[in-house]
């Protein structure tokens, strides 16, 4: 649900802290969110929606706190929209879910059929074994492991102490090194 | 060192977390423990696995939907601040708050006999203690509500119609939402200075007339800090050659007006009356045809490229 607002007006240099953030961190907003929902394209939404919102807090939001924030916010909105689709789930079952992954090749340039195919199976094992972690555990990992965010920025993000952000991150990284044992052979 | 906990610590030193005095430690234990030094070659191949994750990419058309829904006014998504609570949570806290109401109650029922007790004054005080404590649980509720507490809608909603004289927020730089290039900077730049400086120079005619009270002071100090830096930005883009002025009086102005309105000074003195009389007022009247910036602008035209952005940025955030 949105309401109406009236506009305001930041100053110059706040805009342009935006449209920074709006650049460097659309993309990491956006994974992180088609991670948590297992859907590209609400992930998009969340991402949109998450700009929207710092949009309308600029005059609230130190410019250094503009990750974190807009972190917290896509998890609230992703929690949300799990929340919802719980209910959704339990009478249709998540037909979406594995269609909509989106499947990125990378640089496959100068790959041979078969590394290619490789490469896209290894992709599979990993996102999978992402998506296998318990969602608290998966929060922290993404946060830290994937988006390289600091412990403290990530304490804030999930509204616990740093010493449990490093707890289930030990965790998290416990069971995806169990989940993709055969990648990480020697 | 117990194997668990050295393997717990080597995922912190894997961040670059551990403090010196237990990186030590846990070195030590790996020399010397074949599963953990196991544990630690996995953990770094298992960080190598995940930074193999691609990243999803926005769409192309990103960007120009959101500029769409800015500027069509949309407000927050309510979801935004809400803080997800569990139900069991939500029975917990049902619980205890319902027990910590009861101790309240009873603490009160005991006081208040406690007190006409000692009005009577003919028994010993007994003071009862309570039959249920209040259970430290209670103070998690709060903190569930905090961060929703702290970002409902912004304020400027409420304040922005709150001056008559203000300057008018319809011409805010929201309305031209686009990819920030030098000459939109410049003319929404050039077009705040110009409201600032007559809403300014409107308050120090009230100033010099006897009407002033404190906010007002207080307003004058934050709009001359605006202009400084607005100037500031102004001066940068003529410097870089992104914008020129047709009236010559206007470009000798803003050179005089930026070295006049000492920025810093004026940080340091504080909002007084002193400070606009001594800083601030001299630099408006010494000033005048910069009421009238706009009319004499002309920006050079520039394209959204990436160079330039970064140029942009730097001079908007110098």
């Amino acid at each position: 649900m949105h309401s109406r607002v009236a506009q305001h007006e930041p100053d110059p240099a706040t805009l342009v802290a935006w449209h920074r953030a709006l650049a460097e961190h659309a993309d990491g907003l956006k994974s992180f969110a088609a991670r948590m929902l297992g859907d590209s394209t609400a992930a998009e939404d969340v991402a949109q929606d998450s700009f929207l919102a710092l949009y309308r807090h600029l005059e609230q939001v130190p410019v250094a706190a503009y990750r974190p924030w807009l972190y917290r916010v896509a998890r609230n909105l992703c929690l949300d929209q799990l929340r919802r689709r719980k209910f959704k789930m339990s009478l249709f079952g998540d037909l979406s879910r594995d269609e909509d992954q989106p499947f990125v090749p990378g640089d496959t340039d100068n790959q041979r059929p078969d590394q290619i195919a490789e490469t896209r199976e290894a992709n599979e094992t990993i996102e999978r074994a992402i998506d296998q972690l318990p969602a608290k555990f998966r929060e922290a990992f993404l946060l830290c492991e994937v988006e390289g965010l600091s412990y403290e920025d990530a304490s804030a993000i999930l509204g616990c102490p740093v010493k449990t952000v490093s707890t289930r991150l030990f965790r998290a990284r416990q069971r995806f090194k169990s989940l993709v044992s055969r990648l990480i052979k020697v | 060192m117990h194997c668990r906990t050295c393997q717990h610590e080597l995922s912190e030193y894997l961040d670059g977390r551990l403090a010196s005095g237990r990186r030590a430690l846990v070195l030590d234990h790996l020399a010397s423990c074949e599963p953990c030094t196991r544990f630690w070659s996995e953990l770094e191949r298992t960080r190598n696995v995940a930074s193999r994750l691609s990243q999803h990419r926005v769409g192309a058309d990103f960007r120009t939907r959101l500029f769409a829904r800015i500027e069509s006014g949309e407000g927050t998504p309510t979801a935004v601040f809400t803080e997800p609570v569990s139900i069991g949570a939500r029975v917990r806290y049902m619980f205890v708050g319902a027990a910590a109401a009861a101790a309240v109650l009873a603490i009160a029922s005991l006081l208040k006999d406690n007190g006409s007790e000692r009005a009577r004054g003919d028994e010993a005080m007994f003071v009862a203690q309570p039959t249920m404590p209040p259970s430290p649980r209670t103070a998690v509720e709060p903190k569930q509500a905090q961060f929703a507490g702290d970002l409902r809608e912004p304020a400027y909603v409420a304040s922005a119609a709150a001056s008559p004289l203000a300057p008018r927020r319809q011409d805010a730089i929201l309305t031209s939402v686009k990819p920030l290039t030098s000459d939109l900077l410049a003319v929404e730049t050039a077009r705040q200075f110009e409201q600032r400086h007559k809403w300014t120079s409107h308050c120090i005619a009230l100033l010099d007339n006897g009407v002033a009270d404190e906010p007002m002071v207080r307003k004058i100090c934050d709009d001359a800090d605006s202009l400084s830096r607005l100037g500031g930005v102004l001066a940068e883009l003529r410097d870089a050659k992104r914008l020129s002025f047709g009236d010559p009086q206007v470009d000798s102005d803003l050179r005089v007006f930026v070295t006049l309105l000492d920025r810093d000074r004026l940080r340091q003195e504080g909002p007084s009356l002193a400070s606009v009389r001594e800083f601030v007022a001299p630099a408006l009247r010494k000033s005048l045809s910069l009421s009238r910036l706009t009319t004499a602008l002309s920006v050079t035209p520039s394209f959204d490229r990436g160079d330039e952005q970064q140029e942009v940025q730097r001079i908007a955030r110098s």
